[in-house]
């Protein structure tokens, strides 16, 4: 209801505007009262284009007095009456406008605006001039993504461009993935957008340095994508590289050098209230508190800083024991561009080192470094050459080598094992140590791995420090060879362009494997403490490294023929068009089945557009491609797209308008496909396998059943079995997003720019493993034939709304701002209706892909209901005055949360769960705001990122109690004694063993939304006539901060709300200082 | 320079011309069923997947932890969260929806038990296929065809059995149902009608000529035999006329003619109990505890030919890296960790050698609900202040408990379960004891770390000649038989090393079901069928009272070198169930929820199990 209100308003306001341009233009001008001090002179003159030719529509008005204008006719020449020495304002779209002041037969010589008319916008296999595109596109430059240190491009887009998500989901040096949706999601399959570099598809961007990229562009409606067909419905993001330009060469140098730290660092609790919280716990649940008054007493000692063995009874900050507060991070570009009339260039080297967190200990005690580090190295070379006229070849080469070293155990158990070890563990063998092995008593090292007996599992220290190393190296070289021949000899305007690109990559893993000696201990009735050996080793030595190295390489070829031709018509009429045929064919990076089969796409693109006079526009996108997925009747795809556009602001009502500068309505409609399933391939064909068994090398001659038989020649099966793995369907195909944009374009004055799209996109024939087959007929579902029956329908909208004003002192300024909003609706998913007292009998259709679901709490106050609103139990008789029991969460104690009985039947079962929340996929409000100023050398800018409607379920290690450790937000629980003390109470009872609380509901599936100060940077270049003299022609010095503060809804304060759980390798906060130098 | 363009466009053009055939890659090794079945190496292999699936049981049910034994009253686990499935099903924090004990955490992950209804279910629907073809598949001998059929057999009254136990009655599929199957008219049965199904499966393949009773080379370890077709007819018929299985009806005599029928024919082809134990020095004369430790029981002349069908858990990876001192030893062994510990429950339930008398009362054991307070049966010659004495041979081959002799390698030590001793109790970790006890069944008596001793233990018995006796022994005495059910379990215990001169006798039947439910408790320790037992015992209307509440025992050395014996309750201070699993709801596993919202919708009738 709102939203369509604030809809109407706008179209309001939009119609207000148009008509009273429109009306007031009727007015004769001789009438008004302006008019009465002077004789009007009637004042004539031609305007001409540079090279002499009279422009034709150019318009001339009277400044100050806009309504009074006119056009230049078919000659170029136009008459005016106006007052004497008044100035007269031409303006001509793609020219420079000019202010002269009136008189008679004047020649005014318009200069093309190259800034407007040249302007291009990288397109699907092209450009196409800024002021033709009606597709709905966006693009970010070089400049922009500069302003993040993010190692990892696709996070540096962050809060850039509208209608784009970014979810950066861990911070591991070289592993920070980033989940990327394109206006929202609208499949239950792959959601990705493709993404291509330089025209060609790419699988990641991860590893590009933004120093080599001239434009990141986001293609998003159906106008935009078409011409990808079977990949382009997820939209696409593209990235063109940098080019040398005519001129002489450009020596560009970055260095840059940043501290990171750890964004939020859980908010741990001291050992003395740690071990009352675990004690409280476990009374709770009815057992026996772990810690009596002595050992409370010890750890209270801490509190004197004089502790009464503290070795076994410690007071340990995991935090410090694990993480450093600061890593180092370098980045250094050199750059060189430029070149002749024949020949351009742009050379680009780069390096990148990101420091990891861990407190690893020192290379000279350990032998290897098992830090988390990131070592990147980046080269480009693009370049191109005109052979003569109308042949010009190009050749882009990179490459890139990452060096990811790490420890050798995953990230999530290491920080599983951080989050989860208590203040109160132990973990390394002390001075003067025993140990027994039930025989006898001997001394043993100090430094070796404990594991905590009341825990049974070890800290995080040996994983990170004594299990080895991990060195990751990815390599990639990717060459483009390019042909464009004009082909105007033919006919006008006709060109051809070749492009053979060919990458190949590499990925080797060192692992650097070592046992390590680890000991538990028992405590003795006297109070002393005996090691037990848990891991054998030979004289408790951790073990040697153990060196193993596994590699793969894969490589990617695509093939494109491309004709184009644009030419215009009668001065008026501008066509342009795009053939393209091409082909890829992809080896991936797989070790087994399917995977291992090259990819083949096939397909060719067409587009054609008219415009009239830059004012009307047309244009047509066609993608017709084949995907091997499906079977040959189902294999081609034709993907239409229509759209229109029109620059109101170049009709005459419009033209003399002093507000609207620009005015352009575009819609268009079209079908894309998407073939992404994962990674299964030819789903229309049985998958039925001879596979073979393993054998045992072990010397037992038994085997596990479930390998069947032995395989040395004398089982029955000769080892081999035969798998169903898959059922084909002939019928499966892609699915097909049909997809409407309408977009307006505003500007106001000059400086003040607007311009908002509504989609509205419907996703059918989405592939679905049947939900409804039981699962007695025997097949697996993943056996079970897909079909083509999802339905998802996804709309949104997306505003940009820019302002910069440069004032008489030199100040600049300019302010962005972009937001975006998408929802979808599952609309079919095959879905099983569950039972009728479930509360919702679907759990997908219906709702938002991603929709968490849990338990609502009640807060209703009803005291005869044993309800006092706070939404927990009081005491065992709120229990019973609510009636409920708990069923499958556990029984119910003073201080757990009530929940909602939805489907009225007093038990509290999976049968009351309801959908909270937002989705967790992803958020459906993403904005941005980007401010910026510079004065006199200085220049300012801060970028605030934010997501709305998100929502996410929090649940384990790190947030729950009872996954063995206690944290800041536990403080605040509800006990007996706090209940009656009226303390604050926000959080239930603590349990060591879950329970009915620890669920996910309204109180932990919690509100992921958030502001964040995402850059920020001061910048300072030196006077030109100050870096002249040192023979330099620019030098920038700034200070740049990346992910500065957070504002966040979440109940703790331990993790980030971008992380999907707080067992992720946390987000970085970088400060950095940088050097920009160009010769 | 024209020649030149024109062999670009020429080339532009070919490029175009790029046909369909590029997208049509075909891989590799892909079969149709048909193809399959006309080729002899390929029928080979199809049968093999008919054993694709089978279960492990023992310590395979979540990283090494045996669920049916540990929701018994026999046992505890000691892994807490980590064996998230007896954590919930204690507290009854589990819905069908997420039902923990059922769910295979990763469909590649053979190695750890559950999602039986998508296992068996997949695995009967090969067994059909494998069925459906057999007759006209490319089987060149006869022979083999017809072994091969009768084994199918078996393996699908083997895989229904299993679905019987642990979900209650299931639809009887003889062919597969193909994708286009009308489910709107499927219906459960009953137990009988199922049951009947799988014994006649089982008589199908004992017709056989070809069917072997015992199998006699390694080589074809777990095929199917005669042996294992009678236990499993055996089980069924016994399962079925159990009072929450029969439907209200007496089919007594009709599971005692056919276990009868079993335990003759078995014992006429070869399998009988052992009796004899071999290295008397390192089981001291134990034979019930040195049975379980042998992996002997195929071949001509086997020295263990009691077992009729034995799991190969234990295999994987190997089990130098895991025997069972590592997964579920006593510390002193030097275990890495510990999973399911014996009750106080099971180690009260072992007899008086001497008097061949139960230490508790039979018909009512515990004076209170909590187990606490023990009622004890005069004239056992029980003796409260060293209770692990004189006892049923059993129980040490059983139970590791405080003062437990061991073998570390060849040095003798003792298991000291006290507080303050070498594998102590412990009420947290998943180290040592919560209950005072240890498991040793299957243990060889000599393996371990400390003294770096590894090699195979006793694999895991799905069948055993033992097992037929007592299925007898209570189908006997369930039908008016009771001479002949106290023979067998008078002929168990004998094994057991009870003297004659002790045998157990009863002069009602009522009397005569408390000595052979007493009996199987004790002979069947830690085999998983306690916990089955207890269910099919109790009606469908009734709490599985026995395991509401489970003890342990906390022992403390005094001064003197004596002990304090203190019982206590786990996981619960009385208040609350020990278990929840004790409910009536928990006869049978809940049918997945998503599957009976499935069947429920097509056919419009409940398919859920009651109470879930």
């Amino acid at each position: 209801m709102k939203s369509s209100y604030w809809l109407y308003e706008l179209v309001y306001c939009f119609c207000i505007g148009i008509i009273i341009p429109f009306t007031s233009s009727a007015i004769d001008p001789c009438d008004t009262s302006l008019s009465q001090q002077e004789p009007k002179i009637l004042v004539s003159g031609v305007v001409v284009d540079e090279s002499g030719e009279s422009l034709i529509g150019a318009t001339v008005v009277e400044k100050e007095v806009a309504v009074n204008g006119t056009i230049t006719d078919v000659d170029g020449r136009f008459t005016l009456s106006v007052f004497p020495n008044v100035t007269l304002v031409i303006s001509y779209i793609g020219y420079q406008k000019i202010e002269i002041a009136a008189r008679k037969d004047m020649r005014i010589v318009m200069k093309a605006d190259v800034a407007n008319l040249e302007e291009v916008v990288v397109v699907a296999y092209g450009v196409q001039k800024k002021v033709s595109v009606i597709g709905s596109v966006a693009s970010v430059n070089r400049e922009d993504l500069m302003k993040s240190s993010s190692p990892n491009l696709s996070s540096a887009l962050s809060g850039k461009l509208p209608g784009l998500t970014t979810i950066q989901t861990s911070g591991e040096p070289g592993r920070d993935d980033v989940t990327m949706f394109l206006r929202g999601a609208a499949t239950t399959n792959g959601t990705s957008p493709l993404i291509m570099v330089d025209g060609v598809a790419a699988e990641n961007m991860r590893s590009i340095d933004p120093n080599e990229i001239e434009s990141v562009s986001i293609l998003k409606d159906a106008s935009a994508t078409a011409v990808f067909g079977v990949r382009g419905a997820n939209g696409v993001i593209m990235i063109t590289t940098r080019r040398g330009e005519k001129g002489g060469s450009k020596i560009n140098t970055n260095v840059e050098f940043g501290m990171q730290e750890i964004a939020f660092k859980p908010e741990r609790l001291n050992s003395w209230d740690w071990v009352r919280l675990r004690n409280e716990a476990l009374v709770n649940d009815g057992n026996a508190p772990e810690f009596d008054s002595e050992d409370i007493a010890k750890y209270d000692s801490w509190k004197k800083e004089t502790p009464t063995d503290g070795d076994f009874y410690p007071n340990n900050n995991w935090q410090n024991i694990l993480f450093r507060n600061y890593a180092p991070m370098t980045r250094a570009n050199v750059n060189i561009s430029g070149g002749s009339e024949k020949l351009q260039y742009f050379i680009s080297g780069g390096y990148l080192n990101q420091g990891g967190m861990f407190n690893v200990e020192s290379k000279s005690k350990l032998g290897y470094d098992a830090q988390s580090t990131l070592d990147r190295y980046n080269f480009r070379s693009n370049i191109d050459y005109k052979i003569n006229q109308s042949v010009k070849v190009s050749l882009n080469t990179s490459s890139y080598l990452e060096r990811i070293n790490g420890t050798t155990t995953d990230m999530s158990t290491v920080f599983y094992n951080a989050l989860t070890s208590r203040p109160t563990s132990i973990y390394l063998t002390p001075e003067e140590a025993y140990a027994t092995d039930a025989v006898r008593i001997f001394p043993i090292a100090s430094g070796l791995s404990v594991e905590d007996p009341a825990n049974s599992s070890l800290s995080a220290f040996p994983l990170i420090n004594r299990s080895g190393y991990q060195l990751e190296t990815r390599s990639g070289i990717n060459i483009v060879g390019g042909l464009d021949i004009d082909l105007g000899f033919l006919t006008k305007g006709l060109s051809l362009k070749g492009q053979v690109s060919f990458d190949s990559k590499g990925i080797g893993n060192t692992i650097g494997s070592r046992s390590y000696t680890w000991y538990t201990y028992q405590t003795l009735a006297d109070g002393s403490h005996l090691f037990l050996n848990r891991s054998p080793s030979v004289d408790d030595e951790d073990g040697p490294i153990k060196l193993s190295k596994s590699s793969a390489s894969y490589w990617i070829v695509n093939l494109q023929a491309q004709l184009n031709y644009s030419r215009t018509f009668g001065e008026k009429h501008n066509v342009t068009g795009m053939f393209l045929a091409q082909r890829d064919i992809k080896e991936a990076n797989a070790s087994s089945g399917d995977m291992l089969l090259p990819y083949n796409v096939i397909g060719i693109a067409a587009r054609a557009t008219y415009d009239y006079n830059r004012s009307y526009f047309a244009e047509v996108n066609i993608g017709y491609n084949g995907s091997e997925q499906f079977s040959p009747d189902k294999r081609f795809g034709f993907f239409p797209a229509v759209s229109i556009g029109w620059l109101v602001s170049n009709e005459n009502f419009l033209k003399y308008n002093p507000v609207f500068k620009k005015v352009k309505l575009r819609t268009s409609w079209g079908k894309v496909g998407n073939d992404a399933f994962g990674s299964a391939r030819f789903l229309y064909q049985d998958n039925i396998s001879q596979v073979s068994v393993g054998t045992y090398s072990k010397g037992d001659r038994w085997l596990s059943p479930s390998l069947g038989y032995q395989s040395d020649g004398t089982g029955l099966g000769w080892g081999y079995k035969i798998t169903e793995s898959y059922i084909g369907n002939k019928d499966i195909t892609w699915e097909t997003a049909e997809k409407q944009n309408y977009g307006i374009d505003v500007s106001f004055y000059d400086d003040i720019s607007f311009s908002f799209d509504y989609f509205v996109e419907n996703r059918k024939n989405i592939l679905l493993v049947p939900q409804s087959t039981p699962m007695l007929q025997g097949l697996p579902s993943s056996a079970l034939p897909l079909m083509n029956k999802g339905k998802v329908k996804n709309h949104g909208f997306e505003m940009v709304l820019g302002y910069q004003k440069k004032l008489e002192n030199g100040l600049s300024f300019s302010a962005n701002m972009n937001f975006s909003y998408s929802k979808n609706k599952v609309l079919d998913y095959d879905e099983t209706l569950l039972g009728e007292d479930y509360a919702y009998r679907k759990r997908t259709t219906g709702h938002s892909l991603g929709q968490n679901w849990g338990y609502i709490i009640d807060y209703s106050h009803d005291m005869v209901k044993g309800k006092d609103g706070s939404g927990f139990f009081y005491s065992d008789e709120s229990i019973n005055l609510t009636g409920l029991t708990y069923e499958g969460v556990g029984t119910p104690e003073p201080g757990d949360f009530i929940y909602k009985d939805l489907n009225n039947d007093n038990i509290i079962n999976d049968r009351d769960m309801a959908p909270i929340g937002y989705s967790s996929l992803l958020p459906r409000i993403n904005y941005g705001i980007s401010l910026s100023a510079s004065l006199k050398g200085f220049d300012l800018s801060v970028l605030f990122q934010g997501v709305g409607k998100y929502s996410k379920t929090y649940s384990g290690a790190g947030i729950y109690e009872s996954a063995g450790n206690f944290y800041k937000m536990h403080l605040q629980r509800w006990s007996e004694e706090r209940y009656a003390n009226n303390e604050k109470i926000s959080y239930p009872r603590l349990s060591s063993s879950g329970g009915p609380s620890l669920q996910p509901n309204s109180f932990f599936i919690m509100d992921a939304s958030f502001l964040r100060l995402k850059n920020a940077e001061v910048g300072y270049t030196l006077p030109v006539y100050v870096s002249k003299k040192i023979g330099i022609s620019d030098v920038r010095f700034y200070l740049r901060g990346n992910n500065l503060y957070t504002w966040s809804h979440l109940k703790s304060g331990s993790f980030d709300p971008e992380q999907n759980s707080p067992t992720a390798y946390p987000t970085m906060r970088n400060y950095s200082i940088g050097l920009n130098i160009t010769f | 320079m024209k020649r030149k363009i024109n062999i670009y466009i020429l080339v532009f053009l070919l490029a175009l011309g790029a046909c369909n055939k590029a997208l049509d890659v075909s891989p590799d090794g892909r079969l149709s069923l048909d193809q399959v079945f006309q080729d002899e190496d390929l029928t080979k292999a199809y049968f093999s997947s008919c054993f694709d699936y089978l279960p492990k049981k023992s310590l395979r049910y979540y990283f090494w932890t045996s669920y049916p034994v540990a929701l018994s009253d026999e046992s505890w686990d000691c892994t807490d969260g980590s064996g998230a499935g007896f954590a919930h099903a204690i507290t009854g924090n589990i819905t069908t929806t997420d039902f923990y004990l059922d769910i295979r955490r990763d469909v590649v992950d053979t190695y750890s038990e559950g999602g039986y209804w998508q296992l068996y279910w997949g695995q009967i629907r090969v067994i059909n296929t494998f069925l459906d073809r057999a007759n006209t598949a490319a089987i060149s001998s006869e022979t083999d065809r017809d072994r091969w059929i009768a084994e199918a057999h078996v393996l699908r009254a083997y895989l229904y059995m299993e679905l019987l136990k642990w979900y209650g009655p299931v639809p009887i599929e003889k062919n597969p149902y193909g994708l286009s199957f009308d489910y709107s008219e499927l219906i459960r049965p009953s137990f009988e009608e199922c049951a009947r199904f799988i014994v006649e499966d089982c008589e199908t393949a004992l017709e056989s000529e070809n069917l072997p009773w015992r199998l006699t080379t390694l080589n074809e370890k777990i095929r199917m035999t005669k042996g294992i077709a009678m236990a499993i007819r055996s089980e069924a018929s016994l399962f079925a006329a159990s009072v929450y299985n029969n439907g209200g009806k007496d089919l007594w005599s009709w599971a005692y003619t056919i276990n009868k029928d079993c335990l003759e024919q078995l014992k006429a082809n070869g399998y009988e109990l052992y009796t004899e134990c071999r290295n008397k020095g390192q089981y001291n004369d134990n034979a019930y505890m040195e049975y379980f430790t042998l992996n002997n029981y195929i071949g001509t002349s086997p020295s263990d030919k009691e077992t009729i069908w034995q799991s190969t858990e234990g295999y994987w990876p190997d089990p130098y890296t895991n025997p069972l001192y590592d997964i579920i030893g006593a510390p002193v062994l030097g275990n890495s960790q510990l999973s399911i510990v014996p009750s106080q429950e099971l180690v009260d339930a072992y007899d008086m050698l001497a008097t061949g008398k139960s230490v508790l009362d039979l018909a009512n054991p515990y004076e209170d609900e909590t187990h606490l307070v023990p009622n004890y049966n005069a004239n056992s010659g029980y003796d409260k202040a060293n209770p692990y004495e004189g006892r049923d041979p059993r129980l040490y081959a059983t139970v590791f408990y405080n003062g437990s002799h061991v073998l570390l390698g060849t040095t003798p030590a003792t298991v000291e379960t006290y507080v303050g001793g070498n594998s102590e109790i412990r009420s947290s970790g998943k180290t040592n004891t919560r209950t005072g006890y240890y498991w040793r069944k299957r243990m060889v008596n000599g393996n371990c770390k400390a003294a770096g001793v590894a090699g195979y233990d006793g694999r895991f018995r799905f069948y055993r000649l033992g097992k037929i006796y007592l299925n007898t022994a209570e189908a006997a005495i369930e039908s008016g038989n009771i001479d002949k059910g106290l023979e067998c379990i008078n002929e168990i215990r004998h094994r057991a090393g009870f003297s004659p001169s002790v045998d157990v006798s009863a002069s009602s039947k009522e009397d005569a079901r408390l000595l052979v439910r007493h009996e199987r408790q004790v002979e069947f320790a830690c085999e998983e069928d306690r916990y089955f037992d207890a269910r099919r015992w109790t009606s469908a209307d009734e709490n599985m009272e026995n395991e509401k509440f489970a003890t342990g025992m906390k022992i403390t050395k005094n001064n003197d070198d004596s002990f304090s014996y203190t019982r206590f309750i786990l996981g619960s201070d009385g208040s609350n169930p020990s278990k929840m699993s004790y409910e009536k709801k928990w006869h049978v596993y809940p049918i997945p929820a998503n599957e009976a919202a499935i069947l429920e919708n097509k056919t419009g009738k409940k398919w859920q199990n009651a109470g879930w």
